[in-house]
């Protein structure tokens, strides 16, 4: 009986995790947070190998739904250990200073069935600023797992990145195009 | 047009030592991006003006040798211009190798993208890049090589293929 109780329990639960409760965890795969920026025009990707993000999203309450993602910007990676050393300096991200990026929503919309605009704040090297940001949500027929797929452009310029002699959009593009693709499993 | 396209070949090929030498070593920054730029752009170009060359070479062959050269100096002329002309052709795609690897795009004189050969590859850019190395210095001892032979050929032989490839305004009067 006890042990029947206990089954019983932990269906509940499972059941309120997949339903009602709206919030949501990373999986390690796929998650990537990429970035292209230019060189003299060429295209120059990278990623950030580490990020947490948090997500709550489908809440019978659209005020509940929130997306915050924080970026470890010393895990910089664009194939070459001298750039990746360059971005973590002060002319860059200036990590020592500044180790974090963070993005923090303020609202989300939802635009058409799976199709979400969220706003909110982007902060780069202590510069805030109000960004908004289209994403697709792709549940699993199940409702056990979803992606999350963003793309947006940031000015590099709006967050004082690239100063010093990489100011010159001749040689650094100051639109860099952002693409976010992360798997979510409901939180427990 | 053998001659043309061998001068400035030549004149690009020193440019590519000058720049590639200096621009090399220095910190990543902007000047290093301009002057490898430039490189990787002047190092395509020659890509393209030894394909013609060949191509050239291949419709209007180069006058026999001499006679009168031993065996030997016959097989070293030969080697030493197909390994001039194998190095011409492989230091430009070791160059964008290293680029790719480099998770660089090559873009020419910022004008339009060369299509990536491979993607980004920590080991490989170490090893193009050292190969490329490795190969610059092999060229310069054969354009040393080269250069010699064509004194040795004009000054030892007196048989006019140093002056067959001079341009008409180098010559002496008579020899025009």
């Amino acid at each position: 009986m006890k042990s029947l109780s206990l089954i019983l329990c932990s269906a509940a639960l499972l059941w309120s995790a997949a339903g009602s409760a709206a919030c949501w965890k990373p999986q390690p795969s796929p998650k990537s947070l990429t970035f292209t920026a230019s060189q003299g025009g060429a295209p120059f990707p990278g990623e950030f190998k580490s990020y947490t993000a948090e997500l709550c999203l489908g809440d019978k309450d659209p005020a509940k739904d929130k997306l915050q993602v924080d970026v470890d910007l010393t895990s910089v990676d664009t194939g070459m250990d001298e750039m990746d050393a360059a971005l973590k300096n002060d002319d860059f991200f200036d990590t020592a200073k500044y180790p974090k990026g963070s993005f923090v929503s303020d609202s989300v919309k939802l635009v058409s069935p799976g199709h979400y605009l969220v706003a909110g704040k982007l902060t780069l090297k202590g510069i805030t600023k109000a960004i908004t940001v289209p994403f697709t949500w792709t549940l699993s027929k199940d409702g056990k797992q979803a992606r999350l797929d963003a793309k947006t452009t940031l000015q590099r310029r709006d967050y004082g990145i690239g100063k010093g002699q990489w100011d010159d959009p001749q040689y650094v593009g100051l639109g860099v195009d952002v693409v976010f693709a992360i798997a979510f499993v409901p939180a427990p | 047009m053998a001659q043309s396209l061998h001068w400035l070949i030549v004149l690009l090929v020193l440019c590519q030592f000058v720049v590639g030498i200096y621009g090399k070593d220095l910190p990543v920054g902007i000047e290093r991006l301009k002057l490898l730029t430039f490189h990787k752009s002047v190092g395509i170009t020659v890509f393209a003006l030894v394909i013609l060359r060949l191509l050239w070479r291949f419709y209007t062959p180069a006058p026999k040798l001499p006679p009168g050269m031993k065996p030997l100096e016959r097989f070293g002329a030969h080697f030493s211009h197909v390994a001039l002309y194998g190095l011409l052709l492989v230091l430009p795609l070791l160059g964008w190798l290293t680029s790719n690897a480099s998770n660089l795009t090559v873009r020419w004189f910022y004008l339009f993208n060369l299509p990536n050969l491979t993607g980004p590859d920590r080991d490989l850019a170490k090893l193009t890049r050292n190969l490329h190395d490795l190969g610059a210095w092999c060229l310069l001892a054969l354009v040393c090589l080269h250069v010699f032979a064509a004194f040795w050929h004009e000054f030892a032989r007196h048989d006019g293929v140093l002056r067959r490839m001079l341009p008409l305004w180098m010559l002496p009067q008579e020899g025009r």
